[in-house]
């Protein structure tokens, strides 16, 4: 399935659909109050976006110093080249202790490595401890958007999920009750979990410094109450300096969700005493991905989610349309670098309306890099090729003064005709629009007149 | 001042008024206005389907067409946006003789002719649909998005020297229709679904008309009303600059 | 393992973008004529509570009256005025976890000791000596994963009580 069918199943229930957009535009609008708190914001944009640059020029250097920091730390580090070696490392290191149990906070690296099903394969129990994120596992559903991974679902219907699986009243539906029960529920895992895993939002290079911000607490609570916490990077979350985290600190919250901070930015630097603590770096793609000068600026992402929150195909479609790991207009540019062909749908599935670009906090090009993937995509022969072939011929017709006055007449012709003439394209136009009323005289016509 | 006028095919064919009040706003400005017969099409239909090859020889004859004249004026913002932006990617340094010359018709009314007042009334409630690449590549008007930054709109700017002028608020004055060009047919149950949204926020604000800097978002919501019969009237800005709405 | 290393940083020394600029960055951060006052206003929109003590004894003795024995009571040394957040390093290491589990956190915190901005607030962090584990905290834990309906209290503590001395 494609992003257009997809999307039209979620469209359906208008309803619903409409609840979405709400919901998200919400979300869009408390980032806008914070924003305004911030006068120097879009220069704060600004540094965001070149200490990202400066980053990814440096990678290497900065992975290594980082490296280099952790092990002075007693941080024991590890790297993976794809999704399958970090798989195989985390579950090393849990086995190595014997866990049987752990709990995990947010990370879209972990849901994109698919580290969940290959623990749970070697018989380990793996809770999921964001609210969001243990909904939607108790639905055996992926997340439908980075931050807040159970959008798609209203309280209904996680009601239900909790009634089934936790054996809460059924007609508990009230959102406090609910997250209680919840808390109530997971509180004895913490305690019983014998190793946490978090994700990573900054790796601070020259301190050695792994930053996890929630609004939970359920990173700190994994991490601190285990004797093991592993926390899982991709190689692109590694910023230069200790200082640097001031300026995207300052940007993530207030983008994501409008708080003018997470409620937690918590501060890994060594492990606790008697404990251990690991890092594992993961590639799967991410070097490649800087080889590619119209998409490397993707790698900046610090996954604040305001991209999708804003998006007006996003807020109607849901983020289980897009059938990729990380949905809307980032995970549109990310997928098809690694996927094309799976994934050709992604980067049409925008108007190009430019608001991703303008929210972004470290101004990705994001609507450029859409733009740029549709040529990529046809270059390599995805995406569809009937379309390919008609913008073939309207090229020769649009570069042709003779053959285009033709064609403007005969468009008009065409138009005032009966229906089953034209082609297929204007009849989609035709399923819920009207056509503009043909006027009797073209522009052209009316000005050469209008010269005399 | 030589203005090469640019006609976007669309308008040519379906909005010839909208055509006629941008030449007639610009003489009565005091320009000196040509329309070249030879023009075609910006491109951006191609370039927007990854087609940027076969953009490309539409672009070469846009500044085969326009590089002569002292500046080229469009009642469509995302035709010189394709101009002023993707040029410059798909043809080259072949695209500097036209980049920095290409005005969309309000921002050239008021930066290059500097208009203070116009000859026009209007008696319609009116809604302003932002067209998203005037509003975030243009930049005609501060995007919502950047609240943080001064507040401007060179659309609304215009508007207000028209005599009984009565512009509504909308909820999310600058949300996209849905057109998209492609994506209107591509993804056509997601296009709708937004311009049906845009027309209901038209409506909660009362408006009688909705004006644009572009008629394609007008094309897509006027289709989308006539269909629904929702009664609303839709227009180019310029004709609303022009008194056409009294 | 050393291979993936050697291969990943292979790869990014070969893809590596040329020429990008040295990063200086100029402070722009915002700056608040009375921090105090936003810190307040900033607390009290995060859902914290914050109470002003003319002393950290009489704010242990109000703790004491307040939350009962499964308080936890913590010191922090800095604030932020942008945001609302405290600066808590843990340099007791045996403590990590204890704060999260409490039903109730209160922290006290030097009036002197509020800083503008985020900026501000890492360059003086970054002087000393960086603590095992530290922590921003900025109210109490809450949630909006269910319907973006905002709940205070998810893992983590459900009251937090700021007492500014
Ligand atoms: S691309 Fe930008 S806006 Fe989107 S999630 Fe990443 S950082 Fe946020």
């Amino acid at each position: 399935m494609k992003h257009p069918e997809a999307a039209a199943g979620f469209v359906a229930d208008s309803a619903k659909s409409s609840w979405h957009d709400q919901a998200l535009w919400g979300v869009r609008t408390k980032r806008d109050a914070a924003v305004s708190a911030i006068p120097e914001w879009e220069e704060l944009r600004e540094q965001g976006a070149r200490i990202k640059a400066w980053s990814l020029a440096h990678l290497d250097d900065l992975l290594v110093q980082f490296e280099a920091q952790c092990q002075q730390n007693g941080i024991v580090v590890h790297w993976a080249a794809d999704g399958p070696e970090h798989n195989r490392i985390v579950h090393g290191i849990l086995a190595k202790h014997r866990v049987k149990k752990l709990v995990k906070s947010k990370s879209m690296l972990t849901e994109e490595c698919g580290l969940n099903e290959h623990l749970e394969a070697q018989g380990m129990e793996v809770i999921d401890t964001d609210l969001g994120e243990r909904i939607v596992q108790l639905r055996h559903e992926p997340p439908s958007h980075i931050v807040l991974p159970a959008i798609h679902l209203q309280k209904e219907e996680i009601a239900e999920t909790f009634h089934k699986t936790m054996g809460t009243p059924a007609d508990m539906t009230d959102e406090t009750e609910l997250t209680r029960a919840a808390r109530k529920d997971l509180r004895e895992r913490f305690l019983q979990a014998e190793a946490g895993v978090t994700g990573v939002n900054f790796a601070v290079a020259d301190k050695g410094i792994v930053v996890v911000c929630t609004n939970e607490g359920n990173a700190d609570l994994g991490a601190g109450l285990p004797r093991l916490h592993i926390a899982c990077m991709g190689i692109e979350k590694i910023i230069p300096k200790f200082d640097h985290l001031s300026v995207f600190t300052r940007l993530l919250a207030r983008s994501a969700t409008g708080q003018p901070i997470t409620v937690y930015t918590s501060h890994f630097h060594k492990p606790k005493p008697g404990g251990e603590m690991h890092v594992v770096i993961v590639d799967n793609g991410r070097s490649a991905l800087l080889g590619r000068k119209d998409f490397r600026r993707s790698l900046g992402c610090i996954r604040c989610g305001a991209c999708m929150n804003t998006c007006p195909i996003y807020r109607r479609s849901g983020g289980h349309s897009y059938m990729a790991t990380v949905p809307g207009p980032i995970g549109s540019t990310l997928a098809p670098s690694k996927d094309p062909k799976t994934h050709d749908s992604l980067p049409f599935a925008s108007t190009l309306c430019g608001s991703c670009t303008d929210v972004c906090p470290v101004k990705i090009d994001l609507h450029q890099q859409l733009l740029a993937w549709r040529g990529e995509l046809v270059k390599m022969g995805y995406g569809d090729r009937k379309k390919i072939r008609s913008m073939k011929l309207a090229g020769k017709v649009l570069s042709s003064p003779t053959l285009y006055k033709l064609a403007g007449i005969g468009a008009r012709i065409a138009l005032r005709g009966p229906r089953f003439v034209l082609p297929s394209e204007a009849k989609k136009w035709l399923t819920n629009r009207d056509l503009p009323p043909v006027p009797a005289e073209s522009f052209r016509a009316r000005y050469r007149r209008h010269q005399k | 001042m030589r203005v090469g006028l640019f006609i976007p095919c669309y308008v040519d064919q379906f909005f010839p008024s909208a055509g006629m009040a941008t030449v007639e706003l610009l003489e009565n400005h005091g320009c000196d206005v040509a329309f070249p017969e030879a023009q075609t099409c910006c491109g951006q239909p191609m370039a927007n389907a990854g087609c940027s090859g076969d953009a490309a020889a539409a672009a070469r004859h846009f500044v085969d067409t326009f590089s002569g004249y002292d500046y080229v004026v469009s009642p469509s913002g995302s035709c010189v946006a394709m101009v002023k932006h993707q040029y410059p990617k798909i043809v080259g340094n072949a695209a500097s003789s036209v980049v920095s010359k290409t005005y969309e018709i309000c921002e050239f009314l008021l930066d290059v002719v500097k208009v203070t007042q116009l000859q026009a009334s209007c008696s319609k409630l009116v809604a302003i649909q932002m067209a998203c690449h005037g509003t975030r590549e243009l930049r005609l008007a501060t995007g919502s998005e950047r609240p943080a930054l001064p507040t401007f709109s060179k659309p609304r700017q215009l508007l207000e020297m028209v005599d009984g002028m009565q512009l509504v608020e909308l909820q999310r004055p600058d949300e996209c229709c849905g057109f998209g060009g492609l994506f209107s047919i591509d993804e056509v149950d997601v296009s709708c679904a937004m311009g049906d949204d845009k027309l209901s926020d038209f409506q909660q604000a009362r408006a009688e008309l909705v004006v644009s800097t572009d008629m394609s978002c007008l094309m897509h919501l006027g289709g989308l009303s006539s269909r629904q019969d929702r009664g609303l009237k839709f227009a180019h800005i310029a004709e609303v600059l022009n008194g056409d709405w009294a | 393992m050393t291979e993936a290393r050697t291969s990943i940083l292979a790869a990014l020394r070969e893809n590596r973008p040329k020429g990008e600029a040295d990063l200086v960055l100029e402070d722009i951060a915002i700056q608040y004529e009375d921090p105090f006052v936003s810190f307040s206003a900033m607390m009290k929109k995060n859902g914290g509570l914050v109470v002003a003590m003319d002393s950290a004894d009489s704010a242990v003795a109000d703790f004491a009256n307040r939350c009962g024995p499964d308080g936890v009571l913590l010191e922090g040394e800095l604030a932020v005025a942008e945001n609302a957040a405290i600066w808590i390093p843990f340099r007791d290491e045996a403590e990590r976890a204890r704060p999260f589990l409490a039903e109730t956190l209160a922290v006290i915190v030097r009036r002197a000791d509020i800083v503008s901005n985020m900026a501000q607030a890492y360059a003086r962090i970054g002087t000393g000596e960086l603590p095992g584990y530290g922590v921003f905290m900025a109210g109490p834990s809450k949630t909006a994963d269910i319907a973006q309906c905002l709940v205070i209290g998810a893992h983590g503590p459900i009251e937090f009580v700021t007492y500014l001395v």
